[in-house]
């Protein structure tokens, strides 16, 4: 388990790394950082400093030193907007897409593996075809034709829920839809195949032939043997929700990360641009770190003996 | 007791719909009509997609209080909606085909070379592929619009970028396959050069895989760009495509919905459709593959 | 007369890491420990063996397609390597493969004719062979009818498939033809037919064959000279019938014990089967001295410790024993 760990988590360092190195790549390809990170019409004072401070005058790879030291202190710049530090105004637009993206995954795994499992438990049954026709849908469906559907029928058509905003938890019931439908449409799929495959499985018929009752077979054997891909599953979907909650955000107007960015890259305001970016993909990575160790926690395969000779 | 005579069952009709379901061959009809549109989007359009008409602004289409002039009637700038939307169609379908393109041979080459050099070499290449599938592209692609700006040929190699990994996956582990122990090692042994074995054996048989793996990237393009575009940062006008239209009708959500139901309607359906023959391609050519 | 292949001191390992040892190193994985062989121009050597000997790692060393940890291999005269280059492409229109498994062996797109083909495009790109005819030829040759040439692989039966294998292989008139457990995967009742065909072809186009399998039977049949590998060495090598019928070595006693057919006459052999005690040999973990000690129910303290020499028995047999050491050498008195 330690060395599984220890793999893992040398890998997700080096995926940071590529990122951090992925940012400052296409900073420096894309033209002079200090006049994009400040603003055009910054003193030349601040300009100087702010090259002294990034170390642009220096060579290539002590400016990557020196911009990765600054981000390692939280330094991504100013805004362009506003001037106040990049970092700050991503952070703060966290806890809003916290507010979208966490109820809809709990959702995620209340609708999706529960559908998922059913379908696979009826296979080719009715039930089966409506999850998984539910499934195709949520998949092909992109988020702002849904949102705006939902939009259209919810709010402008029966006046029932706020078209928009962010003032109180009906507003928030639109947006968190929008975000549920997609992941929980890729849930119930995997967790269908993952059952359908165990449940295919010789020991499962030895189980029911041992007289075990059916029910008894799926909760003892089918859905622990199951539940390890679904796992793996339910931690990447974490990524598919923030890049859902770039979409819906915009479309329901509501002040988290996924609209900050948005509306950064259309300002080509780079320091938040960057900022971004680089949370995001640590807290990914994080959470992909946090699934692989609960993984193994799971798998005996990886529990029992990194030392065991294959 | 009389014995009933066994009748001979028609094996051709239910056979048909057996071999192709209903819907599938809906969907595939109507991928196959999409892509003619396309092709022939300047004709079929009976508008120019940018001539104004300031005095038709914002008509409805035929059966919801229009006329025959604007089918699917016209947006803010009295721009027939019908036109547009063809012509969006032609946009979004050039820009998910060569990007699906690309995907493919960047694939296809980072996979080969990964399997035949071995060494440093793969792991790069592998290394690679974790980073790419470990990253929502979405964000990627956020932060290379922000600093690169966005000009069609850019945003085409951008949508490139989306979904290499799992064509060099695949591409890899097929290679490896095959020349550990099957045909390429006795074709190599032949005294084939490694381009005569790549190109004319291992290619044509991964070549099915492939393209079921082309059948998912396609539709995930479309619904990136459209999102992209939707949000304002895809194709910029005047060029005009799906995801753009229903970016701008949004504003008359109220009071004029179809702006935005019209492209909703073709992207949904297209997506769809592509996946839905897609599994069907992939159960028939290759039932392992899920 | 220089023999047309000629082995000497081949090696060949392979570094394995084991989980284990992980910090300990990497453990050695001695396919090939030291061989030394010879064959003369159209002489068949048969090459035994229990599976993990090495017999399949000498097939491949022998043709160059991976490269020796050490020794020699000598083709005609020249240096054989396992640089892929126009050189090494260029000598393979001189020696050839059959394999195992003669579906995996063949590009399942092809038809049997073009697979015969392809060696020709590929060697013969001036076209001076007319490439369907040398090709059609050579499949009625292997006795494959007219009917078969435009099939597909999935579409033969094995017998037929090996014969494609073989057509491919012998199309451009090889002088080596290497054999890697030709018939292993054929049914039964084929295997003896693809076995005559081999002997015919081999009579008629003055091949020379290493012939490389387990099946003591079949390598008695068709091969001129054998030797026996064990652990990666060669413990025992002769004429074939001098060591098929008068094995010299407890290994090769007990292989031929195995299958031996009624009548053989075998002077080591009393009433029955040899079985051979303890566990098949891990190719990582060699033993110390002789290779076969843990096995072998005449081992003793010497056998141990060291490891034997090759000592010629007779004109055309050579054994790594003590035991034959002692014999020919006096025991110490």
């Amino acid at each position: 388990m330690g060395r599984y760990m220890l793999s893992r988590s040398l890998r997700a360092l080096l995926t940071i790394f590529l990122v951090v190195g992925f940012a400052f790549t296409i900073l420096r390809l894309s033209g002079d950082p200090a006049m994009m990170i400040l603003s055009a019409d910054a003193p030349p004072e601040a300009i100087a400093a702010f090259r002294q401070s990034w170390g642009l005058d220096a060579p290539l790879w002590q400016q990557f030193w020196g911009y990765l030291l600054n981000i390692l202190q939280g330094n991504f710049g100013v805004s362009m907007r506003d001037g106040s530090p990049a970092m700050r105004l991503v952070l703060e637009a966290i806890p809003a897409t916290l507010a979208l993206a966490l109820p809809a995954f709990a959702l995620n795994l209340l609708i999706g593996i529960p559908a998922g499992i059913l379908a696979a438990l009826h296979r080719n049954s009715w039930i089966d075809r409506l999850v998984m026709s539910f499934s195709v849908a949520g998949h092909t469906l992109p988020s702002f034709v849904l949102g705006l559907l939902l939009v259209l029928i919810f709010a402008v058509s029966f006046g029932w829920l706020p078209s928009g905003g962010f003032n109180g938890v009906e507003h928030a019931i639109l947006p968190v839809l929008t975000l549920t439908v997609g992941g929980a449409a890729v849930l119930a799929r995997y967790t269908r195949s993952s059952m359908l495959e165990v449940l295919g499985q010789p020991y499962i018929r030895a189980a029911s032939a041992k007289g075990l009752r059916w029910s008894q077979v799926v909760i003892r054997h089918a859905l622990p043997n199951a539940a390890l891909p679904i796992i793996t599953i339910a931690g990447l979907m974490f990524g598919g929700l923030i890049a859902g909650a770039v979409v819906v955000e915009s479309v329901f107007s509501w002040p988290g990360v996924g609209r900050l960015t948005v509306s950064a890259v259309g300002n080509r305001d780079l320091a938040v641009v960057q900022a971004a970016l680089l949370l995001i993909t640590v807290s990914m990575v994080a959470t992909n770190l946090a699934v692989d160790a609960i993984y193994s926690l799971f798998d005996p395969r990886l529990r029992a003996n990194s030392g065991a000779h294959q | 007791m009389a014995v009933p005579t066994p009748t001979i069952p028609n094996a051709s009709r239910p056979y048909f719909w057996q071999e192709y379901p209903p819907l599938v061959v809906v969907a595939i009809a109507w991928i196959l009509g999409i892509f003619v549109i396309a092709a022939l989007a300047d004709l079929v359009a009976p508008y120019t997609y940018t001539a104004l008409d300031l005095k038709a602004r914002l008509q409805p289409p035929l059966g919801l209080g229009g006329t025959t002039r604007h089918l699917l009637g016209t947006d803010e700038l009295g721009r027939d909606v019908l036109s547009r939307l063809v012509i969006s169609v032609q946009v979004s379908l050039l820009i998910a085909f060569a990007s699906t393109l690309l995907s493919a041979v960047i694939g296809l080459t980072l996979g080969f070379l990964a399997a035949h050099f071995k060494g440093w070499l793969e792991q790069v290449v592998l290394t690679l592929i974790d980073f790419q599938a470990s990253i929502p592209f979405m964000i990627i692609a956020l932060a290379v619009l922000a600093f690169f700006g966005n000009t069609l040929v850019l945003f085409i190699c951008l949508m490139g970028c989306h979904g290499w990994e799992r064509s060099a996956r695949i591409t890899r582990s097929l290679t490896i396959a095959a020349n550990e122990q099957g045909y390429a090692n006795a074709v190599h042994a032949l005294g084939a050069s490694s381009w005569r074995v790549y190109f004319k054996h291992i290619l044509p048989n991964i070549a099915s895989t492939l393209i079921v793996s082309m059948t998912l990237t396609f539709p995930e393009v479309i619904l990136l760009e459209s999102g992209l575009s939707f949000l304002g940062l895809g194709v910029q006008p005047p060029l005009t495509s799906l995801g753009n239209m229903v970016g701008y009708g949004r504003e008359y959500l109220q009071t004029a919905p179809w702006i935005l139901l019209a492209p909703s309607c073709v992207i949904v359906l297209t997506t769809f459709s592509i996946s839905l023959a897609g599994d069907w391609l992939r159960d028939r050519l290759d039932p392992t593959l899920r | 007369m220089t023999p047309l292949l000629n082995v000497k001191n081949l090696q060949r390992h392979f570094s394995v890491e084991g989980k284990t040892a992980w910090l300990a190193g990497k453990k050695l994985l001695r396919a090939v420990d030291g061989v030394t062989l010879s064959v003369q121009r159209g002489k068949t050597l048969g090459l035994v063996g229990e599976s993990g000997c090495g017999k399949s790692t000498m097939a491949k060393l022998v043709l160059g397609l991976i490269p020796a940890t050490a020794g020699t291999v000598e083709f005609d005269g020249k240096s054989v390597t396992a640089q892929r280059n126009q050189a090494w492409r260029a000598a393979r229109r001189h020696m050839q493969m059959v394999y195992q498994d003669p579906l995996g062996a063949l590009d399942r797109r092809l038809t049997a004719l073009e697979q015969v083909i392809e060696p020709l495009q590929i060697h013969d790109k001036h076209g001076e062979i007319q490439p369907a005819l040398a090709a059609q030829n050579m499949m009625s040759a292997v006795g494959l009818t007219d009917n078969l040439f435009q099939r597909y692989p999935h579409e033969l039966s094995g017998g037929q498939r090996q014969r494609v294998v073989l057509a491919r292989a012998l199309v451009l008139k090889p002088s080596l033809l290497v054999c890697d457990e030709p018939i292993s995967a054929l049914d039964v009742s084929v295997q003896a037919q693809v076995i005559n065909l081999l002997d015919d072809l081999r009579q008629q186009m003055n091949l020379t064959m290493l012939f490389i399998s387990h099946d003591l039977r079949v390598v008695r049949h068709i091969c001129d000279e054998v030797a026996v590998m064990y652990l990666g060495r060669i413990i025992e090598q002769g004429s074939a019938k001098e060591v098929l019928t008068h094995p010299a070595h407890p290994y090769t006693q007990a292989l031929i014990s195995a299958v031996s057919t009624p009548g053989a006459k075998n002077a080591a052999k009393s009433s029955g089967r040899i079985i051979l005690k303890g566990e098949p040999p891990n190719p990582v973990d060699v033993p110390t001295g002789c290779s076969f000690h843990p096995r072998c129910a005449l081992a003793t303290a010497h056998c141990k410790t060291s490891a034997p020499i090759a000592t010629r028995i007779s004109e055309s047999h050579t054994v790594s024993c003590h035991l034959h050491t002692m014999i020919h050498h006096g025991s110490g008195s």
